[in-house]
């Protein structure tokens, strides 16, 4: 546990970072503005908002590399020795899952401790009742939006080994963020805009998007969902697995 | 206890891995398991352990069906061929992650065992700066601490010195005689020759109990 605790510090870092890129020395903001810049406030669905996804998602990013391997570790090295003590998989799995998204809300709220702290010390930041409504929607769709994503880099992985599933899934990711970043050129009107926003998971993490169409329940709602359904597969791949290769990444010592 | 084999057969990609295995398995007893490479000994072990699904037949243990009412062997110690530990650990951190799954012994336990083989619980090495011979020791430990009531052992003499090589071999006669049901797969005849009580040829997926002394 210790061992992962210390990737928080990261995520305060993170945190600590994106102050220092969008407000100091000398911009001012309420406590609620600070999380709305953590949630991509002013990331519009245009190609030139690019660099400021790409400085944003990046904390996200790490958490994926850093648990990517959370649950697939088992399955590597000592995996026959692990599960052939493990009586109930599915149940071993699920206390992991539940444990990756404690990790995932510890993660998040650190990112807005390193923000806040950074900010304070610095003067730039005011009280705003607010906050608390705009924290409770990112720690809840970021969280879980890092859980289904994390999850699924390890069940891809169980399935096959760790290069092919984090290609898969942040090929997927960046996908997203492509389709993203070219909503408005693409698909032209409002109309068309909001359908591609609405199809496109990575368009709930960005608040301008839950500002504008107040979509915040929904986003929540959606990445649950995927959690679930993503846990659902980890089970059914984790209850039939064959222990034949003594390790998915190097087949042996 | 009694171990059950009834009808066991496994296919992987259409081949046939396991044909139609049958036996019946007591405790007290050692049961060696000798056949060429990729005759089927390993997946033999996997299958009866649980390790594996099977594409048909069962596995029984006093009459609780595997993957049926268990999902592994109850009180199962077993060494596969090639398969390491965690390699940042050390031996003893290794074995401490693994008893805490089940919880059954305490640190005391786990480093009589790790003393049993032969090595030093206070090593501060990691599993990778083993030699062969140290993760060989290091993983019977693993499979001893817990005094199973079913021991199954790949090959468990590989990489060992002749002093090692005896010291197992007296640690698998006080299982034996401890009461655990022992399976041993083994190239070395000398190890099938000395311990077993009844020995099993593995040839092309298919068991056949051995009559007569091992050629």
């Amino acid at each position: 546990m210790r061992y992962y605790l210390r990737f928080m510090l990261v995520a305060a870092g993170c945190g600590a970072f994106a102050m220092i890129y969008y407000i100091f020395p000398d911009k001012t903001i309420s406590s609620a503005q600070l999380i709305d810049i953590l949630a991509m406030v002013n990331v519009m669905d245009e190609p030139t908002y690019l660099n400021h996804i790409t400085f944003l998602y990046a904390p996200m990013l790490f958490f994926e590399i850093f648990f990517g391997m959370y649950i697939y570790r088992h399955f590597c090295t000592a995996n026959y020795y692990f599960f052939s003590r493990k009586n109930n998989r599915v149940k071993w799995f699920l206390c992991e899952c539940v444990k990756l998204y404690g990790y995932a809300l510890i993660y998040i709220l650190s990112t807005i401790l390193g923000a806040g702290i950074f900010a304070m010390c610095s003067k730039l930041v005011y009280y705003d009742a607010l906050m608390w409504r705009e924290c409770l929607y990112y720690v809840l769709i970021y969280a879980s939006h890092l859980v289904a994503v994390t999850l699924l880099i390890n069940v891809i992985a169980i399935l096959t080994n760790s290069t092919v599933a984090f290609t898969i899934v942040e090929l997927a990711v960046m996908t997203q963020i492509a389709v993203y970043s070219m909503s408005s050129k693409l698909f032209g009107g409002e109309t068309g805009e909001f359908k591609a926003l609405k199809y496109n998971p990575f368009a709930y993490l960005v608040f301008w998007v839950q500002q504008e169409y107040n979509r915040y329940v929904q986003g929540i709602v959606i990445y649950l969902v995927l959690v679930i359904l993503v846990a659902m597969v980890g089970c059914i791949v984790v209850s039939r697995h064959d222990f034949i290769q003594s390790n998915n990444e190097t087949e042996g010592f | 206890m009694r171990l059950d084999v009834s009808n066991v057969t496994k296919k992987i990609k259409g081949k046939m891995i396991l044909d139609n295995i049958n036996l019946e398995l007591v405790s007290g007893r050692i049961y060696g398991f000798v056949g060429e490479n990729g005759s089927g000994k390993t997946m033999l072990f996997r299958a009866i352990s649980g390790l594996m699904r099977l594409t048909s037949g069962q596995v029984s243990v006093d009459g609780q069906v595997l993957h049926k009412d268990i999902s592994v062997l109850p009180g199962l110690g077993i060494i596969i061929e090639n398969a390491g530990l965690y390699p940042e650990l050390t031996g003893l951190d290794n074995l401490r992650q693994l008893a805490k799954i089940n919880k059954k012994i305490d640190d005391e336990q786990i480093k009589e065992a790790i003393i049993r083989v032969g090595l030093d619980p206070d090593d501060k090495r990691t599993f990778r700066k083993y030699s062969l011979g140290m993760k060989q020791r290091i993983i019977i430990a693993q499979a001893i601490m817990e005094k199973p009531d079913i021991l199954m052992l790949d090959e468990p003499t590989n990489a060992l010195d002749e002093n090692a090589v005896n010291i197992v071999r007296d640690i698998i006669d006080e299982e034996r005689k401890r009461g655990a049901l022992v399976l041993i797969a083994s190239h070395n005849k000398e190890d099938i020759k000395l311990l077993c009580d009844e020995i099993y040829r593995v040839k092309d997926g298919k068991v056949i109990k051995q009559e007569g002394d091992i050629a």
